[in-house]
């Protein structure tokens, strides 16, 4: 907060009178009251005692009712006393200018066990986006079916489909990971806690003072890998070729599927708490090799095996390949590994810019955005730390932490000027979703607190151009979930994953948004779409300002308002 | 990379050269305590106390430190070494936030008190306050030019800052001291950060040269041993690339636990 304010007074002081030069070129205004995105989030109680509290839950940005706009979905969680009887997950659905009517008894969803995360895939194929919920107990698959009496429906139909996986489920992804069309699914557990017989705290000890039990010590629960059978159903997958000794025993917080080597196939990466991340290069019909540690995933560039929860794709030095971002524990620094030329990955947080601000932050919920359109991404950073004895005023530290804007800046992130009252408060940060949710195409942020409310941040950037685009993917994967879209401009080459998963616990919209700038539009634009069935799909010089709505069949829209 | 990783290339520094946290050990003197600010100048503490103060810390006994601490500083908050021992209770728990107060006091108190300026760098640092650390050691290196320790610093918040022309320099410029000093560890670990600038900027062959003299002189560098493994692998010598890794692993297993994460 000082280094903002710092960086108002300096701007204040020597800046030029022009009001442009003082104005933070990304601006964002909290909506959340009059958006209607009214749930106190449940996670325990306050403050937290036990690991079970932490996490907090999950958001995904979808459009349930195939409006065209964004619905919200929050998994909410529940208390220690009673595990399995909270106060209920909720559906928003957007009335279509960023305003929101609670719809989570009109589809008919009732979900009240301790939910953590969401995942989004239409896992049957019919057109309709589905939801999986992941909980501490057994997750939740939600269909999106029609309702007779008009409107929609989200029917459980875990046990049926074999995917009520009871183990304690922080994050989960669809993807087509054998390529057959139809989406499978990446259960991500973490570890067994029981309610009746919490962990003792005991030998439990951060900076000094007594905190709760875990992750370390305590058992930790495999990942659960489903296969998509076609007819409604899954069935679990033996993990198949290099699930060694190593992959056993992890934490699981984390998973973002997406081609990392550009041979076509979804890869796996999978965030794990305090120990070693995993990255499974799929070798085809479901069998992978986990080479994280040969690929230089595993750890951060020193070895130091890190406490990994959210996840961030970007590409970041515009070599065409997708870097990945790891937010962390705190007294660490978050990791940027660039995804080089030769196939290896290379922790180059600090050249980036990420590292040493990152020092007393416990990381979350993350994204790569270009939220003021100026042509590169930025990057949103939830916060937030798992104890609340660093309110201790010994400890010097808070368990309430700031989150943080960055402008990508040339070579660099650098931390945004804001001197909001948003952001010079401190939340118990946990997950985040991007997208547009007021429908001005610019990419809006939710982010879920801990026992609090959801921060919704209108972005009111400066208007500049842009070129957007929604893919419709051949049906089942009508996501279009594993496709890349590349905009080459006079500047360069930016580029979009729609990749399986989402930071943590949470899914982003997926419609890819590209900044142009301020300065009117000249030259050629190149839209290019590789599908996931690796077609290609090439306009020259789309149209800029609108959102284009392209289709794996090939017919191309326009949505404009 | 961490911070305890840091701290112990310091401390190991420290043990090897004329600036120390052993000398935050030493007893008063009888002038270092303001008359004005003690009007009924409170006692001394007994003789011996400041370094049964520092056994406490060495002995990882915080708390235990911090209780006898805590009232000398009270009684003479301008001795600056009592103060800086009370902030070195905090920082080795990491609690960079009382450790920084502490430190910038005993600074206050005693400008001249020479061991507190890396520990009040390293604590900036390791907020992410990269600027004001750069000033703290800066201003080290004007009455000490020939502290490693503080190249080092200085030279590890330039690659924070992605300023590897002025980074390699100081590292170099730590190679030559180092060498004159015979400090071999501090020399390796000189020529590993210069193997690390070299991979940021895809220099794979000086990278494994700088890496692999690096451990030669200073054999329990894990950071280096573990570059060393990856710079191997992205050369294709897989073989040499497991013999790194596992010495890796040995080398910081002897070191240190592993901190950064939740602990267990």
């Amino acid at each position: 907060m000082q280094r903002r304010q710092l960086l108002l007074v300096a701007g204040l002081l020597w800046g030029p009178p022009e009001a442009a030069a003082l104005e933070p070129s990304l601006r964002f205004a909290p909506m959340t009251e009059s958006a209607g995105l009214d749930l106190v989030m449940t996670s325990g109680t306050m403050p937290s005692r036990e690991i079970l509290e932490v996490n907090g839950g999950g958001i995904a940005m979808f459009d349930y009712d195939n409006d065209g706009d964004l619905d919200v979905f929050l998994a909410n969680g529940a208390t220690l006393d009673d595990p399995a009887a909270g106060p209920g997950s909720r559906l928003y659905a957007n009335r279509g200018n960023g305003t929101f009517e609670d719809a989570t008894v009109r589809v008919g969803i009732d979900l009240r066990r301790w939910a953590m995360g969401v995942a989004v895939g239409d896992f049957d194929g019919d057109g309709w986006d589905d939801l999986y919920v992941t909980c501490y107990g057994p997750n939740v698959l939600l269909q999106n079916r029609a309702d007779p009496r008009g409107g929609r429906r989200l029917v459980d139909v875990s046990s049926a489909a074999g995917v009520a996986d009871e183990q304690w489920s922080t994050s989960a992804a669809f993807a087509d990971l054998d390529g057959d069309g139809d989406l499978d699914l990446y259960v991500v557990n973490y570890l067994e806690f029981g309610v009746a017989h919490p962990p003792s705290r005991a030998g439990n000890a951060f900076k000094g003072v007594s905190v709760m039990a875990g992750p370390r010590g305590l058992t930790a629960q495999p990942d659960t890998l489903y296969e998509n059978l076609g007819d409604g159903t899954f069935r679990s997958v033996e993990p198949a070729a290099g699930h060694g000794e190593s992959t056993d025993l992890d934490y699981g917080l984390g998973v973002r599927v997406f081609d990392f080597d550009g041979d076509g196939r979804l890869d796996i990466f999978v965030g794990n708490d305090s120990t070693e991340d995993w990255l499974f290069r799929n070798l085809g019909g479901l069998s992978f090799e986990e080479l994280a540690a040969v690929a230089g995933v595993a750890a951060n560039g020193s070895g130091t095996t890190q406490a990994t929860m959210g996840l961030g794709l970007v590409d970041a030095d515009a070599n065409g390949r997708p870097d990945l971002f790891a937010t962390v524990f705190s007294d660490d620094t978050n990791t940027l590994h660039l995804n080089l030329e030769d196939g290896f990955f290379d922790d180059r947080s600090a050249q980036f810019g990420l590292a040493a601000i990152s020092r007393p932050y416990l990381g979350w919920g993350c994204g790569f955005f270009d939220f003021d359109l100026d042509g590169d991404e930025d990057l949103f950073l939830a916060n937030g730390h798992v104890y609340p004895e660093m309110d201790d005023p010994q400890v010097g530290s808070t368990w309430a932490q700031l989150p943080l804007l960055f402008e990508r800046r040339g070579r660099r992130f650098e931390e945004a000027t804001c001197s909001d009252a948003w952001c010079q408060q401190r939340y118990h940060g946990r997950a985040t979703a991007f997208g547009d949710i007021d429908g001005d195409t610019d990419i809006d942020v939710l982010m879920t607190t801990l026992n609090g409310p959801v921060l919704a941040l209108r972005n009111d950037s400066r208007p500049s151009h842009f070129a957007a685009v929604r893919l419709v993917g051949a049906r089942p994967n009508r996501r279009a979930l594993g496709s890349l879209v590349e905009l080459e401009t006079t500047a360069g080459v930016q580029r979009r994953w729609t990749a399986g998963g989402g930071s943590f616990q949470s899914v982003d919209a997926l419609d890819a948004v590209f900044g142009l700038g301020s300065a009117p539009v000249t030259g050629s634009l190149t839209l290019r779409v590789r599908w996931p069935d690796s077609a290609v799909t090439t306009i020259e010089n789309p149209p800029a300002d609108r959102l284009l709505v392209l289709t794996r069949t090939g017919s191309m829209g326009q949505r404009t308002e | 990379m961490t911070i305890r990783y840091l701290l112990s290339c310091l401390i190991l520094a420290m043990s090897a050269g004329s600036i120390g946290d052993q000398a935050l050990a030493q007893e008063p003197l009888a002038e270092s305590v303001s008359a004005a600010e003690a009007p009924v100048p409170a006692p001394l503490p007994p003789p011996g106390e400041m370094a049964r103060c520092k056994q406490l810390i060495d002995s990882g006994l915080y708390i235990a430190a911090r209780a006898r601490l805590e009232p000398i500083v009270e009684q003479h908050p301008g001795w600056a070494r009592a103060t800086s021992l009370l902030a070195l209770t905090y920082y080795r728990e990491n609690r960079f936030e009382p450790a920084k107060v502490l430190f910038a006091k005993a600074l206050e108190a005693d400008p001249d008190e020479i061991a507190v300026r890396p520990l009040y760098g390293w604590t900036l640092y390791s907020l992410g306050e990269l600027d004001e650390a750069r000033a703290t050691f800066e201003e080290l290196l004007e009455s000490k030019p020939d502290y490693t320790a503080a190249h080092y610093a200085l030279g590890m918040i330039h690659l924070d800052s992605d300023e590897i022309v002025a980074a390699r320099q100081l590292f170099e410029t730590i190679v030559t001291l180092a060498s004159e000093q015979e400090d071999a560890a501090m020399e390796g670990r000189a020529h590993g950060r210069l193997g690390e600038l070299y991979v940021r900027v895809d220099d794979l062959p000086s990278a494994k040269r700088e890496l692999e003299l690096a451990i030669v002189l200073f054999p329990d560098d894990h950071e280096a041993l573990f570059r060393l493994s990856r710079v191997l692998q992205r050369l294709g010598d897989d073989e040499g690339a497991e013999v790194a890794r596992n010495k890796y692993r040995e080398a910081k297993e002897r070191n240190q636990p592993v901190v950064g994460r939740r602990p267990g």
